[in-house]
């Protein structure tokens, strides 16, 4: 409620079109999401599953990489929620 | 046949999360659709690194993605013409060149600019013939898409059709082309993330790039070496390759494409609508690790094409297959997700191509005129959903005719084309007149037609098929331009007044105020400048 309150103050002082959504935040939830699912199952899956992917556990691995790019999108959308977007 | 992969409920969480998040951004956009303009094109108010993804990835499209990798299997790295050649170079002038004339003229479609520079002719000519093809298009790749995954997974054709079409019908009419565009930024970080591991896990197992060049014949390892002549794996020479597809496909698709111009008028003020091109030229030119690599990886791993199996080789299926053959069960979720968002959002950007096309320049024109806006938002939502069902009809016809699909791509390549050459003249020559414009793209259209035709009765021979299309652009072009320079020169001239803003010569040049770092004409130049020395690096 409060983010929305703050996007229709900032619509109005803007006087631009207003931007319609964060579109970092749904990007950074589906991405951890994607790779929060990828290292459990990492996790809990033995090495038969990777003979496939050369030995290597790469749902681990790259959900590693995933999840870290969600949060880096989150941590994004969160700093330009406290820091006013100062681009214009 | 039993299905290639069989996925598991990891798999199905991973695709589920993604189809969950689309319709949320969807449904979280519905309120913010009050006009015309927020619905046909997200009230101008993008910034332009998301326009910018959403320029490039609009053309990324599944089909885009497994025909590449195709491609290179067959070519080689000569694939990265059609992106450091056909691709950026066309790019950069839209942005530099053409963007201020779009954006500024405040047209709010393709055709509506055809109208402002030349007639209502030439309009109905290029609206007509794109909105037919948009919605066929989207046909085609729901088609595609149900058939790769009833190959793949096993999935009933019916079941994927309806699901895909319920779900693009759904977003887009909530939120128009900004869940278009919203989506085609998932689906880019999507594509990249979930084919990445097919390239290092496919790039270990050859021995990188030292294994890629040890084994494989050297006329797949150069872009323009074997360029000489047309005795190289592509079948064309250099001439064919810089005129028709590095010229004329190129710029044609790119500059002129309403599919790709509308996400750049989309943006939040002209500065940004410059660079929506520009930025999406930088990860333009990596999509060729995403594609040739894998392509050139098939050929050495796959039974199918290192002559080790007894199957004969199906170039398009070479991606599918190196998904199987590296990928378990988790990060297979992902690619298949990838693939699913980027057949999707292909099909919701014809959609709100056709439905804004529809109802600017066809209905509100032709049919229902001077309604106010509200009429005309209705309309577009409306249109989303018979462009939905003539797709899904298009879907079924392809189905029992499969070779109609060959047809319509080659039918459409007659449209496109020419088209180019009328906007340049358009808009750097103030001489093009109305009626110039429209014989020169009539002529164009029927040239290329003809070329055809003369190809396929055996009249004019080429080394191969993809000589034939490259040199057929190019004389479509040519014809498209000389005539519409003959023709302006006996009808009568426009009034310099009313060309002002639409015209090169005629429009004052604005200041731009941003600070240099942020210019599109230096980042334009980095642009050309690191797609010229990719081309010197894999020559």
């Amino acid at each position: 409620m409060e983010n929305k309150n703050k996007e229709n103050v900032k619509e109005q002082a803007d006087k631009n079109k207003g931007h319609f959504l964060d579109l970092k935040k749904p990007i950074g939830w589906l991405f951890t999401y994607c790779g929060l699912i990828l290292v459990i199952y990492g996790l809990l899956t033995g090495k038969e599953l990777y003979t496939k992917s050369l030995g290597i556990n790469i749902n681990l691995l790259w959900g590693m990489v995933i999840l870290t790019f969600g949060l880096i999108f989150l941590l994004l959308s969160y700093i330009q929620k406290n820091v006013e977007d100062d681009s214009h | 046949m039993p299905p290639i992969v069989s996925l598991n409920f990891i798999d199905y969480a991973i695709i589920g999360g993604y189809i969950l998040a689309i319709m949320l951004v969807g449904y979280a956009l519905k309120k913010y659709m009050r006009t015309g303009e927020d619905f046909f094109l997200s009230g101008r108010s993008l910034p332009s690194w998301i326009t910018g993804l959403a320029f490039l990835s609009a053309n990324l499209g599944a089909l885009e993605v497994i025909g590449m990798v195709a491609n290179s299997a067959k070519y080689g790295i000569a694939t990265v013409h059609f992106y450091w050649l056909g691709a950026i170079p066309a790019m950069v002038f839209l942005g530099l060149f053409m963007m201020p004339f779009y954006y500024g003229s405040k047209v709010r479609t393709v055709p509506e600019y055809l109208k402002l520079r030349y007639n209502e002719a030439t309009r109905g000519l290029n609206a007509i013939s794109f909105a037919v093809m948009t919605v066929l298009m989207s046909g085609i790749s729901l088609y595609a898409m149900a058939l790769l995954l009833k190959i793949m997974l096993g999935w009933s054709l019916t079941g994927s059709i309806l699901f895909a079409a319920v779900v693009v019908l759904l977003y887009v009419f909530w939120g128009g082309l900004s869940s278009s565009i919203y989506n085609e930024v998932i689906q880019f970080f999507l594509i990249w993330l979930g084919l990445l591991p097919v390239v290092v896990l496919g790039l270990k197992q050859v021995g990188g790039f030292a294994g890629l060049a040890a084994r494989l014949n050297d006329s797949l390892l150069h872009a323009w070496k074997y360029l000489g002549s047309s005795h190289n794996p592509l079948g064309v020479d250099w001439a064919g390759v810089v005129l028709g597809l590095g010229f004329v496909l190129g710029f044609g698709y790119w500059t002129t494409d309403f599919l790709v111009v509308q996400r750049a008028l989309a943006s939040r003020d002209i500065h940004s609508s410059r660079m929506t091109p520009i930025i999406a030229s930088f990860p333009k030119m990596l999509v060729p690790i995403l594609v040739v690599i894998p392509g050139l990886v098939a050929l050495l791993v796959l039974p199918e094409f290192n002559g080790a199996g007894s199957q004969t080789a199906e170039y398009n299926s070479a991606l599918i297959l190196l998904m199987a053959h590296y990928l378990p069960n988790g990060i297979l979720g992902l690619a298949i997700t990838g693939l699913l968002a980027s057949f999707m959002s292909g099909m919701a950007g014809n959609i709100t191509a056709f439905n804004t096309i529809w109802t600017y320049d066809i209905y509100g024109t032709y049919i229902n005129k001077g309604k106010p806006d509200s009429h005309y938002l209705k309309m577009g939502k409306w249109a989303t959903v018979f462009g939905i069902f003539i797709s899904i009809g298009t879907a079924y016809i392809v189905k029992s005719f499969p070779n109609l699909m060959d047809y319509m791509q080659l039918i459409f390549s007659f449209f496109n084309a020419p088209l180019f050459a009328t906007f340049l003249l358009g808009m750097f020559w103030a001489g093009a007149t109305g009626w110039g414009g429209f014989f020169g793209l009539l002529s164009g259209i029927l040239a290329a037609a003809t070329h055809y035709l003369l190809y396929k009765t055996g009249n004019i021979h080429y080394a191969s098929e993809m000589a034939a299309n490259f040199y057929q652009a190019w004389w479509a072009w040519l014809t498209d331009f000389l005539v519409t320079i003959v023709v302006s020169l006996f009808t009568k001239k426009r009034q310099p007044e009313e060309l002002k803003g639409l015209v090169y010569s005629l429009t004052p040049k604005g200041k731009d105020t941003k600070r240099l770092l942020l210019r599109p004409e230096l980042w334009g130049s980095v642009a050309l400048l690191v797609a010229l020395i990719l081309n010197i690096i894999f020559w």
